[in-house]
Parts: C-alpha cells; structure tokens; sequence
C-alpha cells in the first residue's frame, strides 16, 4: 500500500515538467519549420518552382493531410466515400491543400513572426503565431496532435478562420446535392498547380 | 490517509476489472476477418502502430491504460467505419461548430452580389487600385491609410468603452493623441513605434455580438462583401460617429470614402485572390470566413 502511495507523489512531482517538455517539444518543432521555410521564402536567388518544391518538402512531413482530409469530410459523409476511393481523395486534398498553402506563403513580403506560448488541449498543443504585418497583425494558430509518428498539423487557423471547418462546410454543401464524383472534379480543378491566375 | 489509500486501491481494483472484458473483446475482434477488413483503409504506419500496440498488451499491467483505450477504439471499429482512433476526439471539435444549414432568405440575392462583387473587383477596383499602385509608393500610401485609421478613433474608442474594455480604450485615447500630435495627423505610428501601443479595432457588430446579439441571416453588400443583419446595424451608429461626416457636401464624403478603398485595396493586391481560390462555392466559402472571423473577433 505504501509502494502506491509512492507512486502516486511521484507521478504528482513528476508530471508537470513532463507536461511542459511536451509543449516545448512542439513549440521547437513548429519553430525550426517556420525558420527554414521562411530562409527559402527570403532567398531571392531561387526560383519560385524551386521554393515550393523546397518548401512542400520541409512541411509534409508535419502535416497529416490524410487526417485533415478525413476531418473535412466528417463523419456523415465519410461513409458515403467507398473504400476503394480514398487513396484517390487522399491525394486529391492534398494537393489542394497545398496548393493552397503554397499561394498564401505566396503573399509573405519578408515580416516578423511572432510566438505565443504553445498552449495544451487535451492531447493536442496549439501554438499561436502572429505575421507582423505593415498595419496589423494577422494570427495564424498551428494545431498539432500526437500521433504515433510524432507531432503532426490537423488544421490551421488564419485570422479565426479554421481550415477544416471551412473545407467541411464547402463539402458539405456541394455534397447535400452533388456526388462524391463531383467532390473529386472539383478537387481536382483546385489542386492544378497549372491553373494559378494572375495576382500582382 | 487511510481513506484516501482505500478510495485510490479502489479505483486500481476496479481499474484492472473494469479493463478485463475488454482486452477479452479485443483480442476475440482482433482473430477475426472483420477486425482486419476494417483496417484496409489504414496507412502502412497506422498498422505498424496497432501492431505495436498489441504487442506492448501483451507485456501487460505497464500498459493497462494503453489496454482499456486501445480496447474502447476497436469496439469502435466494430460500430463504425470511420476507422481512425483519433477521428471522434478530433471530430467533436468540428463537428459542433460545422455552420449547419444557414438560415439564408437572401440566398438568391446575396450569390448575385456576391457575382456582381467579384466582377467589380476584378474589372474596376483592382485595375484602379494597381494603378494607383504604380504611381504612389508604398510608404506614402501605408501613411494614408494610417492617416485614415487614425481618423476612425472615435468608433473604437466608444467602443471599447461600450465593451468595458478599458485597457483597449485608454490604449486607442494613448495612441490618438499621440499619433495626431508627434505622429503628424496619424500619418505616422509613433504610438507603436516607439511605445509598442497597438490599435484595438472594435466596432459596433462586434458591441452588439458581445451582448449576445446573434449575427442574424447573412447579406451580402454591395463593394463591401459578405455582412450579416447584426453587422449592417451596427455600421449604422459607427457611420455617424466617423468624422468623415462632417465633410460639406454627401459627393465630397463619398470620394474619401472611395480613396480610402482605392488606397487600402493597393496595399492588399493578391489577398482576396488567394482567398477566393481555396473555394468550391465562392458565396458560401466567403459567408463562412467571414462568420469565423467576426466570431474570432467578437470573442476576442
């Protein structure tokens, strides 16, 4: 009974630095990322094909595109996915998403990035970021989740804006008529790297 | 102490019981086909990993914890498709805030607008902005539009005020006085600048939203986008309280409006872009980061 009563003061010691390395473990992670995205993103020798491969190969690794995919569908329509074709939606959102991605990074002009503290959510760690922008501050918030493959992205929010809800009430309006034949169309339109119009 | 060791002793006991029949379920689910056709859709590493953590089970009493969890995620599986471990704690937090069937009487109007806008955008405004662009560099238009930001005082101010945000409020009184003074007519932000003292936008949706003012149905207006009921009030009271009104004339009051956009829009070519490429509906992707970002800022 004594050897409990030990353990139990010792996971009491024990867990809040275990807790924080957590944290810090993630904020490191997020840290050494943005640091080298934003190196190349500053590099003006390179090519803007060169960035984005350059970059798409630093975070994919962070990202679970299969996650954020699943979330954005929920689970109403999940089902109506047939098993067979998820490898093709898989890969279909995830280039959309970084397509996506890659047109917002697209917008950087060289700004501060700020850090707030990482805070813990149950099991996941969310990490507000602020782009020091010429007038104001834009808030980007990097949600991470443990997963068996270490700490991973399942949504990003910009400005309150979360990436998930909003693909899910995209897909949820285009599928309360349409097919999941038309969810991949479209899918496919967005994820063209080709299709990019004019922007300056 | 001596309850205190009981109540804990008690809760091991019913621990290490409670967990049986599930590790029983498991291991049963887990011989079977269908416990396998379940995983078809799992990633090479997904398996990898619940293998792993059949084997760590099997070690045991370290691993009690891991057990009843991993025993609750396969009962899942059985009921459900939707095989991921993580999904339902990750659904819960998106599911609850998934705008559900918008109440929306002006659709037919607003997808209009919402067409009319873009075209406006993109035939009109955007030309006018990049050539304004190209004859006015940056630094002077970025002291424009704070020249223009620091004239709106009055609106974030009362506010503030009307929030209890007093921090916010003597934070933009700070700043106005400063700002118009040593930062010549706010076209400098020596507030910011040198004391670090950044703005605090409110306006009067978001007084309104803090009262528990719901947005009402969406309205999609006309240049200035997607809206809502509350937030089409609440530009009335901010309308009046803008110094801009005390111009003579209603045509002289439109053209600062109209500069005002012209010069904001320059500084922000490519945004709405961007924005507008992540969507598959364009009305509704941008009635709903528009509801996110008020309810961020309403929260805020």
């Amino acid at each position: 009974m004594k050897g409990l009563l030990y353990a139990l003061l010792f996971m009491m010691v024990f867990s809040p630095p275990a807790a924080a390395g957590r944290t810090a473990e993630v904020e490191t992670l997020l840290k050494t990322k943005i640091d080298k995205v934003l190196h190349i993103l500053n590099d003006k020798k390179l090519d803007k094909a060169v960035k984005d491969d350059l970059i798409l190969e630093l975070v994919n690794p962070v990202f679970d595109f299969q996650l954020i995919g699943k979330l954005s569908l929920g689970k109403k329509n999940w089902s109506r996915l047939p098993a067979e074709r998820r490898e093709e939606y898989y890969d279909l959102f995830t280039k959309k998403l970084q397509r996506s991605y890659l047109r917002k990074l697209d917008l950087y002009n060289g700004e501060d990035m700020i850090y707030d503290s990482p805070v813990e959510k149950g099991k996941k760690v969310h990490i507000a970021t602020y782009l020091d922008l010429k007038e104001n501050k834009m808030e980007i918030v990097y949600k991470f989740y443990e997963s068996p493959k270490g700490w991973l992205i399942y949504d990003l929010e910009i400005a309150g804006v979360s990436t998930v809800t909003t693909e899910k009430s995209q897909f949820d309006g285009l599928l309360r008529d349409g097919t999941i034949d038309d969810l991949m169309a479209e899918l496919r339109k967005k994820g063209d790297f080709s299709e990019d119009e004019e922007k300056k | 102490m001596k309850d205190f060791v009981q109540k804990y002793s008690l809760l091991l006991v019913f621990l290490i019981i409670g967990c049986t029949p599930l590790k029983a379920v498991k291991k049963e689910y887990s011989n079977s086909a269908a416990y396998n056709s379940a995983n078809v859709g799992d990633s090479p590493d997904l398996s990898a990993y619940r293998a792993k953590k059949g084997a760590k089970e099997e070690v045991s009493l370290a691993a009690l914890d891991i057990s009843v969890v991993a025993g609750a995620w396969d009962l899942y599986d059985q009921k459900d498709e939707f095989d991921d471990e993580f999904i339902d704690e990750f659904g819960d937090e998106f599911e609850d805030k998934a705008i559900k069937d918008v109440f929306d009487p002006l659709v037919g109007y607003n997808r209009l607008m919402t067409g009319v806008n873009d075209k406006l955008y993109f035939w009109l405004v955007k030309p006018v902005a990049r050539g304004y662009r190209y004859i006015v560099p940056e630094p002077a238009r970025l002291a424009v539009g704070r020249f223009f930001e620091n004239i709106l005082f009055p609106v974030r101010f009362a506010n503030n005020i009307l929030q209890f945000k007093f921090k916010g409020a003597g934070v933009e009184l700070s700043r106005f006085c400063v700002n118009s003074t040593v930062g010549i007519l706010g076209l400098t932000d020596p507030a910011k600048e040198w004391w670090g003292l950044e703005a605090y936008p409110e306006d009067f949706g978001q007084t309104l939203g803090y009262y528990g003012v719901g947005g009402g149905f969406p309205v999609v207006l006309p240049f200035f986008g997607p809206s809502n009921v509350r937030d089409l009030v609440g530009m009335v009271p901010d309308y009046y309280a803008n110094p801009n009104k005390l111009v003579e004339t209603d045509l002289d009051e439109l053209a600062i409006r109209s500069y005002d956009v012209m010069n904001n829009t320059s500084l922000h070519i490519g945004e709405y872009e961007t924005l507008r490429s992540d969507a598959l509906d364009l009305y509704t992707f941008l009635r709903d980061v528009y509801e996110q970002n008020r309810k961020k800022k309403i929260e805020e």
